[in-house]
């Protein structure tokens, strides 16, 4: 006979079905300090999640006998952190905050010390956490069309197959110089599909990448495409002064006047020429 | 005319059977003198250094001139200017008098056509020399981009020194003859010259009617192609953006100013030639008061478009080009400018007119004794200087007070001296012309050097934090015996011009009532 | 010496100018190959954009890219002037690469058109052809052009270089130089030294057919809207020169709006 799930049982099981809310990634870091970069690395470089507290413990970490001294400073996306300051008395210090933004932050040391080459480059990506839950398949087509541009076709459908619609689609082009560019994040249809038109770039090979940030219970997805593209020649002609064969007014005008005065020498020349026969 | 003794010298021997009219034209051409081979030694070798300085500066490249990034145009660019407007006098000359129809030109006509023909060669030179990369000149013929006004200088350069030449050589041919026909004896390159280039004239009536149209033809010719020449000149600057040179009078400005060197220079040519080869029957006071009035109206309209250059942006003052003018006007160029506008520009035309003002006259009365004179009137100004009151308003004026003293003092000693010696002028107005010649011919040096650096030390983006040495120009000694070079080559070549044919026109000289 | 007529002299000058015309048209079709080194421009547009509020001064960019270019000494093809008035703080600031202009004086007044636009916007020079006039100095109203007075001091390793016009390497006496948009580096879709080397994220780069800059912290925007809504300008716009050079003006950060940092 079927029995009921009692409430407990209900709540009990609900609360092991629900995601659990763990952080992707680690929130309190600690860094070893030196003249050789952060961690022995001149591209230290780690990924925190935005909307969520981050410790940095940092660890002066010079060999013995060595006392260069550092001040860290943590710079970018608004974020107005002390500076702190390690050395043998100093030895260990840390920061918090909590980046509300996403982008990158620099860690870099900011007095001239032993190793400041090593100590510039390290950074801190900043994401947002992405969604875990029920996973859900994006797929993308890239269409191109006649005129130059890309058509991008994203659906979005759950783990059974099922259309989601109303679920916003975020589409990303990789730009020429390694950049990503967005396009847009339009509302899935009814179908679950979403467009986006790609404009009309330079690039042979047109690269587009879909997000669905998920939440409610939906996992985080991605699919990136490429597809060759024939691309219209965009040819920017310079001004006719710039150009390296000159107007043809220029020329001409130029010949004409040149032209009749060599002429005129000419006729001279041949007078003088004829000087000898005259009489 | 006759007291001209043919000294027996070296070189060549007398040639026979001329008249004392060809004998004095001719006379330089047969002699060489002790004096000829000092002056021409002396000219090739200040022109030897020149070259010397040359190859130093291809060996260590521009590095070893003064300019730098900030000032990347400089001396040479400057005697490219002055050279190109000098040879306008041959224009002038040969064509607008020939074309009004003033039978005084006949002495000098040549010897401005032979300063049109050396100064462009030199003109020509200065840019190859300022080239960063001289052997691939001929570039210029094989890549050339008609929109670049350089290659409108180069075309319109190469064309003027054709015609001129055409135009130098065309009224030489009779003389050419006489030369040919009388110098039996001359050295054998000497006499294939002069019967080369005189064509088999015979002075027939046929040849007479085709070297008139000839010369009808280049003289119409020769004046458009002249304004054409120092117009894409000035073009060089004011085709750019640069505050100070984005001007659209430049092509009038410098043709103007052109003239007036021009004119000068052939001034001063007419007295050396005068005193040196003893032609005051053919050269004389008639004609430098003709000069004179030549010279006056020229200058008189150089300085009608300097004052509408730099009255108009100094009204303004527009940003771009306040540091420019205020630099002119009363900073560290002040001096050198006023120089050019009062000592360059006004002073000549007093000069010019001074022979014609009877008032002077009365001045002599006052018995100013001119050695008296200057440093009293020295002293006077260093007192007035030294008390404030009149001094400090004057130094509130320029930029800087010991400059603004110093200019009080001069200016105050000039005067009073200038009054001293004006009766004494007045009565020699050749010697008054020559002087304003002389003013003239050096403004037209330092008013090319002030158009084309000063520009370039007040770009557009600040100079902040750039070194003096980057900013600020100071030629170096290879860019000074360049220079002296030049202008000693410039004169080599035109003495010894003199010397292989006859400076002053015989032909057109014979009947002096011809038009 | 025939007697020639006047028809014989017509057509001697008829031949004349035809030899002049037939000559001018050989050396223009000699004159149009490819400069040494220069693949072409690609299908690009490139574009650089400086947030004047970000630049701090440091000197980064023109350290990379002397060190990536063996700059010679003296020189500074992305410049960071000081402007005074503002002390210290966002616009205190200004860097100066080359503005790679759509309308460039320097180009225009080359005489042997020895600097040249491409179609991709930047303005290369050939210094097979340069003839050191410094003429396109002399017309550049940005500074942006540097000339090697002497020869520059040389690496075994700058010497091994072959000539490309794209690298200006190895750098030759009696030539002008500048920034070149590090042809070499975009064609791999990398940026351009100066950018990649900013801390603060400063200089933007990217292809305006993408429409798109991106900066060395990995920021990309669309161009069009960040000269726009940032009220992007152009330096010494009035002169007519079309610079590919857009600057934001330094605003205080406090007031920072959301979209770009």
């Amino acid at each position: 006979m079927a029995r009921r799930p009692s409430a407990v049982a209900l709540a009990l099981a609900l609360a092991l079905a629900r995601p659990v809310a763990a952080h992707a990634h680690p929130q309190a870091i600690s860094i070893q300090v030196d003249q050789h970069g952060f961690d022995g690395r001149p591209d230290y470089a780690i990924v925190v999640e935005a909307g969520h507290p981050v410790t940095l413990s940092f660890t002066y970490s010079e060999e013995p006998g060595q006392d260069n001294p550092h001040d860290i400073r943590i710079k970018g996306l608004g974020l107005d952190l002390p500076t702190v300051r390690l050395d043998r008395d100093h030895p260990t210090a840390s920061v918090s905050f909590t980046p509300e933004r996403t982008g990158t932050l620099r860690i870099l040391c900011v007095i001239p010390c032993l190793g400041m080459e090593n100590l510039v480059g390290a950074r801190i990506r900043v994401e947002r956490p992405k969604a875990t839950g029920v996973p859900t398949i994006l797929r993308l087509e890239l269409e191109p069309r006649e005129d130059g541009t890309v058509l991008a076709r994203a659906v979005v459908r759950s783990s059974t197959g099922e259309p989601l619609a109303d679920q916003p689609v975020i589409f990303r082009l990789a730009t020429s110089v390694g950049g990503e560019l967005e396009l847009g994040a339009p509302l899935t249809m009814a179908d679950g599909t979403a467009v986006a038109r790609v404009p009309a770039t330079g690039q042979d090979d047109v690269r587009v990448t879909a997000v669905y940030e998920g939440g409610a219970g939906r996992a985080y997805a991605e699919t990136t495409e490429s597809v060759r593209v024939e691309r219209q020649p965009m040819d920017h002609r310079p001004p006719s002064l710039s150009q390296p064969t000159a107007p043809p007014v220029l020329a001409v005008s130029l010949l004409l006047v040149l032209g009749g005065i060599w002429s005129t020498y000419a006729y001279v020349v041949w007078q003088v020429l004829r000087l000898r026969e005259s009489s | 005319m006759t007291a001209l003794a043919l000294e027996p010298s070296r070189g060549l021997p007398p040639a026979v059977d001329l008249t004392p009219h060809e004998r004095a034209l001719v006379g330089p051409v047969l002699r060489w003198g002790r004096g000829a081979t000092l002056l021409a030694g002396a000219l090739a070798a200040v022109a030897a250094f020149g070259v010397y300085a040359y190859t130093v500066q291809l060996r260590g490249g521009l590095a070893v001139t003064g300019m730098r990034d900030t000032v990347s145009w400089g001396l040479y660019i400057t005697n490219f200017v002055f050279f190109i407007g000098i040879s306008h006098v041959g224009a002038l000359l040969s064509s607008i008098l020939r074309l009004t129809g003033a039978g005084w030109r006949h002495p000098i006509t040549r010897m401005a056509e032979a300063i049109t023909f050396a100064a462009l060669l030199f003109g020509a030179l200065m840019p190859i020399v300022d080239l960063g990369r001289p052997e691939r000149a001929l570039s210029l013929l094989v890549h050339g981009r008609l929109q670049s006004p350089i290659l409108w200088d180069l075309i319109s350069i190469a064309t003027y020194l054709t015609g001129s030449t055409i135009f130098l050589l065309l009224p030489l041919i009779p003389d050419l003859a006489l030369l040919r026909d009388k110098m039996t004896r001359a050295p054998r390159w000497r006499r294939a010259l002069y019967r080369v280039l005189s064509f088999g004239w015979r002075g027939a009536p046929g040849q007479r009617a085709r070297l008139e149209r000839a010369v009808s033809a280049m003289s119409v010719l020769i004046l458009p192609i002249a304004v054409m020449v120092h117009t894409v000149v000035s073009w060089i600057f004011a085709m750019t953006l640069r505050p100070g040179w984005n001007s659209t009078i430049f092509g009038p400005y410098f043709v103007a100013g052109a003239l007036a060197s021009g004119a000068a220079s052939v001034v001063l040519a007419m007295v050396a030639f005068r005193r040196g080869y003893r032609l005051e029957a053919y050269i004389g006071e008639r004609h430098f008061r003709n000069m004179a009035a030549l010279l006056l109206v020229l200058d008189l309209v150089y300085v009608y478009f300097n004052l509408s250059e730099y009255a108009t942006t100094a009204y303004k003052m527009q940003l771009t080009e306040k540091a420019l003018l205020l630099e002119l006007f009363v900073g560290s160029m002040a001096p050198l400018f006023w120089f050019t506008q009062v000592v360059g520009l006004i002073i000549p035309a007093v000069l010019l007119v001074l022979p014609h003002i009877r008032a002077v006259r009365h001045l002599r009365r006052a018995r100013l004794n001119p050695r008296l004179l200057g440093p009293l009137a020295m002293a006077i100004a260093l007192a007035l200087v030294m008390i404030p009151r009149i001094s400090a308003p004057v130094a509130a004026v320029t930029a800087t007070p010991l400059w603004g003293a110093l200019s009080v003092a001069g200016l105050g000693a000039g005067l009073l001296f200038a009054l001293s010696v004006l009766p004494f002028l007045h009565d020699r107005p050749i010697t008054s012309t020559a002087i304003a010649a002389g003013l003239i011919v050096v403004q037209a040096w330092l008013k090319r050097y002030i158009i084309v650096v000063p520009v370039f030390e007040h770009p557009f983006l600040p100079l902040h934090d750039a070194a003096n040495s980057v900013g600020f120009y100071r030629p170096t000694w290879v860019e000074w015996a360049i220079t002296a070079g030049a202008l000693a080559g410039f004169l080599l070549v035109y003495f010894l011009f003199s010397r292989l044919f006859p400076i002053v026109s015989v032909w057109e000289t014979a009947h002096p009532a011809e038009g | 010496m025939g007697r020639i007529g006047r028809r014989g002299f017509l057509g001697l000058t008829g031949a004349g100018l035809g030899s002049v015309a037939s000559a001018a048209a050989a050396r223009g079709a000699l004159a149009a190959g490819p400069h040494p080194g220069d693949p072409g421009a690609g299908n690009h547009h490139w574009v650089m954009v400086i947030d004047l509020a970000r630049c701090d001064g440091c000197g980064d960019c023109t350290e990379a890219c002397s060190a990536m270019h063996l700059v010679p000494a003296g020189q500074e093809w992305i410049k960071v002037y000081p402007a005074h008035e503002r002390g210290s703080g966002p616009g205190a600031f200004f860097p100066r690469p080359c503005m790679q202009c759509d309308n460039p004086p320097c180009v225009n007044v080359c005489p042997v058109g020895a600097s040249y636009k491409r179609g991709d916007g930047i303005v290369l020079i050939d210094q097979d052809l340069c003839i050191g006039c410094r003429f396109c100095m002399a017309a550049c109203p940005y500074a942006a052009r540097y000339f090697n007075w002497s020869e520059p001091a040389h690496t075994a390793q700058e010497l091994a270089q072959p000539y490309s016009v794209e690298t200006n390497l190895p750098h030759r006496r009696g030539v002008v130089e500048k920034c070149l948009f590090c042809p070499a580096m975009t064609r791999q879709g990398q940026l351009p030294a100066c950018v990649s080397a900013c801390e603060m994220g400063a200089l933007f780069f990217g292809d305006e057919h993408d429409d798109a800059v991106t900066n060395s912290l990995g920021e990309t925007y669309r161009f069009s809207e960040l000269v726009q809504r940032g009220a992007g300008h152009r330096h010494l716009e009035d002169l007519g020169t079309e610079p590919r050079v857009w600057y934001l003006p330094p605003r205080d950060p406090s007031t920072a709006p959301p979209d770009y940092g």
